[in-house]
């Protein structure tokens, strides 16, 4: 069985799996082809602006740094892909969990039993959080950790419904 | 001092810190999401395509600094 989260047990149903709303990454990638764009216009327009610039040795050296700016790019949109894929929340039959990589050094996983759950609170704020159905899930718990945080998820009052749900669904077996 | 001489060690040094930093992030970003993605062979395939552009833009600015210098 190839487990989501080292804790995974072999009869835990696996509910949901949730990103960070498409829209948000779109913004991100927005931002990114800025800066691409910002070199794309160097190049093109760089040569008639200041033509002494890109011609002999200085010529090589801009066009070393333009390089050197596109390798960064690369990896930017590298990084910006990976956390979006990374930073997952994972709603089962049992518990919930929350997966957080931090930046390329820091990943953290967070578990809740559905039966320490206290309270829970769906929003959704914005013109475009209310247009593409976005936003924001609060867990309270009794836990280590207070709350559980799910940042700009789709659907947040459907999964805010099927935690309550999966929580009486507990109460009853217990 | 010859500062003219300076010059195409400033770059060497400027490129090998900056690619050098960028090539350990993109080393350890491949691996962070070979060993905690979902899936496995989505993971492997994403990392490899990254680090086949990546190779790419690095030989051709290796090609650049040595003609500079």
């Amino acid at each position: 069985m190839h487990k989501l989260f080292p804790s995974q047990l072999e009869e835990e149903k696996i509910y949901l799996v949730i990103r960070e709303h498409w829209f948000r990454l779109l913004l991100k990638l927005l931002v990114w082809t800025f800066g691409a764009m910002v070199l794309v216009s160097f190049q093109i327009a760089g040569p008639n602006i200041l033509p002494g610039l890109f011609e002999g040795q200085s010529g090589q050296i801009v066009k070393l740094f333009e390089q050197i700016y596109f390798l960064i790019l690369l990896l930017s949109l590298f990084l910006i892909v990976i956390l979006h894929y990374l930073n997952t929340h994972i709603v089962t039959n049992i518990r919930v969990v929350d997966i957080d990589q931090v930046g390329l050094f820091s990943h953290v996983i967070s578990e809740l039993h559905i039966d320490k759950l206290e309270d829970i609170t769906s929003e959704t704020n914005g013109v475009f959080g209310t247009l593409f159905n976005y936003g924001n899930v609060y867990i309270q718990t009794a836990g280590a950790r207070e709350r559980f945080e799910f940042d700009n998820v789709p659907r947040p009052a459907s999964i805010e419904k099927l935690i309550l749900d999966l929580y009486e669904q507990n109460s009853k077996n217990e | 001092m010859n500062f003219s001489a300076l010059g195409p060690i400033v770059i060497q040094i400027t490129y090998y810190v900056i690619v050098g930093i960028a090539s350990f992030l993109s080393a350890f970003a491949a691996y962070i999401i070979i060993r905690y993605g979902e899936s496995r062979t989505f993971s492997v395939i994403l990392a490899l395509v990254f680090i086949f552009f990546y190779i790419t833009a690095l030989g051709q600015s290796y090609s650049t600094l040595i003609s500079i210098i």
